[in-house]
């Protein structure tokens, strides 16, 4: 790893930051972080008779952004989990998920956020929060005004920080750049030991959750359900104020839930 | 937090506020997030699953499993994965990763070409 630009050492880690490995660094000027832009949000209200409801939230930036998804609903109140799915997932906390998507779309600038629900019966609430970044996954982030010449920035390589537009900053005091407050690991989970880790922040972070089933080497997202040969790797998370609870359903063995929990607040 | 090492705020004294509201602080490890790529799937026709498939597997060169963000492109609309929709789009995706690869994989109920734009970061999932 070249010693141009800047490079800081892992906190806890004892080591010249010029002859450290990569997995030591914490953060260098040679790759970007994700710089956090806003969190937006929308809800969909469920009648008593409703299986599916959408709704669209506008988008604060006019490209399509790196974003994470995550949703709320008021079956669990104060408990977020991923916004996404691969399908029905029948969690005994909270059943009826059958569908659960977002979606950005360029032509208006908006976020298109769905839910499917099949439990009818009742009012259902389901709130959408979305962390906004600045990063660009297709390349086109030109239209953010530069960051202004005040604070810091600095530029991933090859980029000038003068000239970069945020997209290509690796960090800049304009915005916070997504830290990791804690990440690790919970071996044995499985439907009859479901795990908690309690995170302690006090407010609920943005996060996100791994299952590393015992059968396979692959770390797959949560959460998880029917999908070819992963389809016995049913698992769900979610994270409160002060506590990530892991689910793993349908195939009675144990697992491995990894998680990362952000610094930054999501509710 | 002990003030060693940087903290910098956006605004206000990087020294009282809390992780949460610094721009970067050394006391904390980071995401390490080259630059995205892109690559296109082309499903073919499975005649076991009877459905079409495709799977890309993308050697990553790490020693460790590293996290990962990967977004599916769909007629314009771009979609952070895991994503299924086979009511409207028609299409079921999921990502992931191990010691070696990336691994993306598309189900879709005709032949399709998808683009996908993916992060994958130096930073080991759960270390």
């Amino acid at each position: 790893m070249s010693d141009v630009g800047m490079k800081i050492i892992r906190p806890g880690i004892s080591r010249n930051v010029t002859d450290a490995s990569v997995q030591q660094i914490g953060y260098s000027t040679r790759w970007s972080n994700f710089k956090l832009h806003s969190v937006i949000q929308g809800q969909v209200v469920l009648q008593t008779a409703d299986t599916s409801g959408s709704v669209e939230i506008d988008c604060p930036i006019p490209y399509a952004p790196m974003h994470m998804v995550y949703c709320n609903s008021s079956a669990m109140p104060g408990k977020w989990r991923y916004g996404t799915m691969t399908n029905s997932v029948g969690i005994p906390d909270d059943p009826g998920w059958i569908g659960c998507e977002s979606f950005y779309t360029p032509a208006t600038n908006k976020f298109t956020c769905k839910i499917t629900h099949y439990i009818t019966g009742s009012v259902r609430t389901f709130i959408f929060r979305i962390p906004i970044f600045v990063d660009d996954p297709t390349g086109v982030g030109t239209a953010l005004p530069r960051v202004l010449d005040i604070g810091y920035k600095l530029a991933a390589a090859p980029n000038n920080a003068v000239e970069a537009i945020p997209a290509r900053l690796s960090a800049t005091s304009e915005y916070q750049s997504l830290s990791i407050a804690v990440s690790g690991n919970v071996s044995n989970v499985s439907p009859s030991n479901l795990a908690q880790y309690a995170h302690n922040l006090g407010y609920v972070p943005m996060f996100i959750p791994h299952i590393r089933p015992v059968v396979a080497a692959n770390m797959l997202p949560i959460p998880l359900s029917w999908f070819d040969h992963l389809s016995s790797h049913i698992s769900e998370a979610w994270v409160d104020a002060n506590t990530l609870y892991l689910d793993a359903g349908c195939d009675g063995t144990s697992h491995r839930f990894d998680f990362m929990i952000f610094d930054q607040q999501l509710v | 937090m002990a003030d060693i090492g940087i903290k910098i705020a956006k605004n206000g004294d990087a020294l009282s506020l809390p992780e949460k509201e610094l721009s970067l602080t050394s006391s904390r490890n980071n995401l390490k997030m080259p630059g995205a790529q892109h690559i296109a799937l082309t499903t073919v026709f499975n005649p076991i699953s009877s459905l079409y498939e495709a799977v890309e597997v993308i050697p990553h060169g790490r020693l460790f499993i590293p996290e990962y963000m990967v977004f599916i492109s769909i007629g314009g609309s771009m979609y952070l994965l895991p994503f299924a929709d086979f009511s409207v789009a028609q299409f079921l995706s999921i990502a992931y990763t191990n010691v070696t690869d990336l691994v993306i994989e598309l189900v879709t109920l005709s032949a399709q070409t998808v683009d996908f734009y993916y992060y994958l970061s130096e930073t080991e999932g759960a270390a």
